[in-house]
């Protein structure tokens, strides 16, 4: 399973009165949400490398709790 | 991470949108009378107008739903995302998509759809208000919620990595760390 994708460079669908180089600039100033769902891949490849599968767990076997002690937040 | 492929393109669409819709009124040509008043009665003008103000309300209330759903996953109560445990969700997004969008009836009472836009926290969701409606709670902005979500998410997805990378390293039963002790 590959959980690398190619996600196109976000452009606006209208062509707007706004230079690429003006919008790179207003979108800079956002919170990166790019590098969130790339953690979120990061994440799916681990459990994939590891042989969870994702649908497999119910709330009442959680065994990562035993294996770990970790997810503290 | 497709939702958050998806509130990445609503967030950067909000923001174009909410720019195209302040800046419209300069960029569009027309003349300027001697009082520096431009008069725009172009109906293509107003079409532009009050769609750029559409698509900035679309991709803003779209993105406290698509953000809610993606937070009610990573809270994980099904247990259907491995080690993914404890996740707490970010107050802006739960806020604003509860009281002001999904249930006001039951909690704000704010009906008035009247949002508030082009400031530096984003667009506000139901942000004008007259005097005699309800004054709290109030939407901090699109952005504001955006960072706040991003700092909870970017948290409990680092925590989850680090936990999934030392349980990829724990001792195997029958190797050479459980043989020596």
């Amino acid at each position: 399973m590959s959980t690398e994708r190619a996600y196109p460079v976000f452009r606006p669908v209208e062509p707007l009165p706004l230079s690429d180089a003006s919008v790179d600039e207003l979108l800079a100033s956002l919170p990166d949400l790019d590098e969130t769902a790339q953690l979120a891949r990061d994440y799916a490849a681990r459990v994939y490398n590891l042989g969870f599968v994702l649908t497999s767990m119910t709330s009442h076997r959680r065994p990562w709790r035993d294996w770990t002690n970790s997810a503290s937040y | 991470m497709a939702r958050l492929d998806q509130l990445s393109f609503l967030l950067k669409s909000a923001k174009v949108q909410d720019i195209v819709h302040i800046h419209l009124v300069d960029w569009w040509p027309g003349e300027v009378d001697e009082s520096g008043t431009k008069s725009i009665d172009d109906p293509v003008f107003l079409y532009r107008w009050s769609y750029a103000r559409f698509l900035t309300d679309l991709c803003t209330e779209a993105f406290y739903y698509f953000a809610h759903r993606l937070q009610t996953m990573l809270e994980n109560h099904e247990g259907l995302m491995p080690f993914i445990d404890g996740y707490r969700p970010a107050r802006g997004v739960l806020m604003v998509r509860n009281q002001l969008l999904e249930h006001p009836e039951k909690t704000s009472r704010v009906f008035n759809r009247a949002g508030s836009s082009g400031g530096h926290e984003g667009p506000a969701i139901k942000g004008s208000r007259f005097v005699y409606e309800p004054q709290e709670p109030r939407d901090p902005g699109l952005y504001v919620n955006a960072a706040e979500l991003k700092e909870k998410v970017d948290r409990a997805y680092r925590d989850t990595i680090e936990a999934l990378d030392r349980f990829g390293r724990r001792p195997q039963a029958g190797s050479a760390g459980l043989d020596q002790s």
